[in-house]
């Protein structure tokens, strides 16, 4: 079921409407009906096993003093990596067995790398005493299926979202202001700008290297960004209609001054998840374990191992792991050099450097992020030839001024949430704000008939 | 605790339902003034400058040729003469020689891939818009095969809402284009991700544009046998191997028929040529050809129009060929002016 479906709004309309009529005890039980409904729209497998997997944490969960939360973290890792590297053993085990791969083969389904992960983060927070086990196995399975959250995020923590689910009393109006202001920002990242440059991009852009090199990253980074953000912003404005905040999952990523600022602004959530579960704990082991003479490895394994593990986390073996690796693994290089000048005192932070410096700064990221962004696309070969074939500059522009269009779009609207806040247009003057809506309206209108809708890129993952 | 979290900046408390709903009216009453503005202005000599209206099909190519006919109407006062068809009349039918020797001004309507269903579906719309006296169709074997295009016609093209409308269904779109040029505005911007070039052209551009799209030089020499790749790799070798006519697309050349009879224009079939070598794609070589134009001539017959076979008929030297089944310019122009002096002898008392 698509998010720009007339059927998805019908459906999460309608059940927000009965939400909001049953008495509030009920309302939990209702939401889990919905999100189970929802993951059935996509088979009966995926539904089976995000149920098996809510109940196992649950159960495990509940066992806190002992095993239980580590062998539910390692359970769910295991189921994660089970489907993303399955493709590695199938052969083999089809020798093994004698049965036919196809036979053997299982296909992921969808969500399990985001309701996985918080599975993980819930069950190391119950063993650390972070939280207390849910009595529930309603609110674990909650957590984990929630529609607005489960396809694609954002990755939440059962801490700080279980509570969020006791929602008592009527409608709060300004939520429901807020949800059709995300609505709005939503349908423009998502049906607009994104598409649209989605719509731009040949494709064969990444391995015929024809020319328009610079043109193709720039539209990819621009609509990768503003295809994931419109997402969120949609499925918050969905979970608003139920009085359930969600969790930003961007925060203007191309005005971040240098890399760890890129990774506070860009899916937040997942950078905040391996920041707390893999980075922390790198980290600290390595301070337990290696004199602190040895700078450099402490400051540059952490982030590698990081983003290396954002990397497993995008990649499988169907999809080409070995490119996704690359991809993390340059953004740890970026990361650990970026840290380099700690060697030799305390690095200067950007907001205390000079405008231009800051400028320059963001410039950089976004061209090394985008350069980055090859191997997202393509085989590691593939983008050895393209980025060889950027040295070439007669082969960087192609004509296509909507691109640009489209980035200055993209950039005015992020810096007016830089300046005014997230829903920067609810402070303009009613009219201004109703012929402001009309015009999305006719734009959304025109765009959601004339693009080829692109496939959500995250739901891949 | 660290920075886990970024939640939404603190909503105004003050706001209220009844703001909303408030907020709805405005938002409707900003969409209808906007509406009207844009339909006034896109009345006013603004247009020129705009891109050609859309009628909300995956074919930028039909709003342009649209256009042009639009362009041709209003200067001119009448629309002498439709081409329909495929890419073989597209590049092979010129309307110059046409209008030399029969004094009939044509306009090439062909779209590239337009199946025989396509065809009957656009023949009610155009000649409900532009009632020509003659109607030029060329046919050709694909038109009625099981081919990729044919089943993107009938899927993503036939069903849009303003060819349905021109077929008497009502449809909200269909109605909507019928009176408003801001919507047709509307829809011409749908295509605002294609190159600038492709879709950003306006009316005034379209002045001297006649439809026919000629090509030059050959990508096959068609004195050569068939290669292995044109054996294997073209998509129409399948379904030409097991030639048939598809029930659905013999029902658009009749619907073509019934279209044309209606608003009293005058139909001709004309069969488009192709090579000789095109013939060793079917599976039963020249026999299946043998039976189409049959089936072709069994039809007008039965309809009292005019069939132009072309097969055999006409002498078209290898250098005129663009591949197995396309003309190129001078194909085109050896092609029409053969089909001209044919019309001239066939066709009497022609407009």
């Amino acid at each position: 079921m698509s998010i720009l479906s007339w059927a998805f709004w019908g459906l999460t309309l309608t059940g927000a409407l009965i939400y909001w009529a049953l008495p509030a005890k009920w309302r939990r039980a209702w939401l889990l009906v919905l999100s189970l409904a929802f993951a059935l729209a996509w088979g009966w497998f995926p539904a089976l096993l995000l149920t098996g997997v809510g109940l196992l944490t649950w159960a495990l969960g509940r066992r806190p003093a002992v095993w239980g939360p580590w062998l539910g973290a390692l359970l769910n890792l295991g189921l994660l990596l089970t489907f993303k590297l399955q493709g590695y053993f199938l052969e083999p085990l089809a020798a093994l067995t004698g049965l036919n791969p196809a036979t053997l083969a299982l296909l992921a389904p969808l969500g399990l790398s985001f309701y996985s992960v918080q599975a993980v983060s819930y069950l190391v927070d119950v063993r650390r005493g972070q939280m207390p086990a849910l009595a529930s196995p309603l609110d674990v399975l909650l957590y984990l299926a929630y529609f607005p959250k489960f396809l694609s995020g954002p990755l939440e923590r059962a801490r700080l979202f279980v509570p969020r689910l006791a929602v008592s009393g009527p409608p709060q109006a300004a939520q429901v202001q807020q949800a059709f202001g995300l609505a709005a920002l939503g349908l423009l990242r998502k049906a607009v700008l994104a598409d649209g440059l989605f719509a731009m991009i040949p494709d064969n852009a990444f391995w015929a290297h024809e020319s328009g090199l610079v043109t193709w990253l720039v539209a990819y980074a621009f609509a990768l960004y503003n295809d994931f953000a419109g997402y969120t912003d949609l499925m918050r404005a969905a979970s608003l209609l139920f009085g359930i905040e969600l969790s930003r999952n961007f925060e203007q990523p191309f005005f971040a001054r240098n890399f760890a600022e890129f990774w506070n602004r860009w899916h937040i959530s997942l950078s905040h998840w391996l920041r707390d579960y893999v980075y922390f704990p790198v980290r600290r082991a390595l301070a337990k374990g290696l004199p602190s003479s040895v700078v450099l490895v402490h400051i540059a394994v952490p982030p590698l191992v990081t983003m290396l593990a954002s990397g497993l986390w995008h990649g499988s073996a169907e999809g080409g792991l070995a490119r996704m690796l690359l991809w993390g693994g340059l953004h740890g290089l970026y990361q650990a050099a970026e840290r380099l000048p700690a060697l030799w005192g305390r690095a200067r932070p950007p907001q205390e450097k000079p405008l231009w410096l800051q400028t320059l700064g963001a410039l950089t990221v976004f061209v090394l992020v985008s350069l980055a962004w090859v191997p997202f696309q393509v085989g590691i070969s593939a983008s050895l030839a393209y980025w060889l074939a950027l040295l070439e500059p007669s082969r960087w522009w192609a004509a296509l001024p909507q691109v640009w269009g489209v980035a200055l779009v993209s950039l005015a609207l992020d810096a007016a949430q830089t300046r005014r806040g997230e829903l920067f247009f609810q402070l303009w003057p009613k009219w201004a704000r109703a012929f402001a809506a009309a015009g999305l309206a006719l734009v959304v209108f025109v765009s959601l008939r004339g693009l080829a809708r692109a496939d959500f890129i995250y739901a891949g993952f | 605790m660290t920075r886990s979290f970024v939640l939404m900046d603190k909503p105004s408390p003050s706001v209220t339902l009844r703001d909303i709903a408030s907020s709805i009216r405005r938002t409707l009453l900003a969409l209808a003034v906007v509406c009207l503005s844009g339909e006034a202005l896109v009345r006013a000599p603004l247009a020129a400058h705009l891109p050609a209206p859309g009628v909300g099909t995956p074919l930028r190519q039909l709003d342009l040729k649209l256009a042009a006919l639009d362009a041709r109407l209003a200067e001119q006062g009448v629309i002498d003469c439709i081409i329909l068809g495929s890419s073989m009349p597209l590049l092979g039918l010129d309307p110059n020689p046409l209008a030399d020797r029969l004094g009939v001004e044509c306009f090439n309507f062909s779209l590239n891939g337009m199946s025989a269903a396509g065809a009957g579906a656009l023949a009610h719309a155009l000649l409900q818009r532009y009632r020509p006296t003659l109607l030029i169709y060329g046919v050709e074997m694909r038109a009625f095969a099981a081919i990729d295009s044919a089943t993107q016609w009938r899927q993503l093209v036939i069903p849009r809402p303003w060819l349905q409308y021109a077929r008497g269904q009502f449809t909200l779109e269909g109605w909507l284009l019928a009176r408003s040029r801001f919507y047709g505005q509307l829809l011409a911007f749908s295509y605002w991700a294609e190159p600038l070039g492709e879709w950003w052209v306006t009316p005034t551009s379209l002045e001297d544009y006649d439809g026919f799209e000629p090509i030059d030089g050959q990508s096959i020499d068609v004195t050569q046998p068939l290669s292995e790749p044109e054996l294997t790799q073209r998509e129409i070798v399948a379904s030409l191997r097991d030639y048939r006519i598809l029930p659905e697309e013999w029902a658009g050349l009749e619907d073509l028929a019934r279209a044309a009879a209606a608003s009293g224009t005058r139909l001709v079939l004309v069969e488009m040529p192709v090579h000789e070598s095109f013939l060793l794609y079917l599976g039963n070589g020249a026999a299946d050809h043998a039976a189409f134009i049959q089936a072709l001539e069994d039809f007008s017959t039965a309809n009292e129009f005019l069939f132009v076979p072309s097969f055999g008929q006409v002498d078209l030297p290898p250098a005129v060929w663009a591949d197995r089944n396309h003309l190129n310019r001078a194909g085109a122009q050896q092609f029409s002016a053969w089909l001209a002096a044919r019309l001239k002898i066939q066709l009497p008392g022609a407009p």
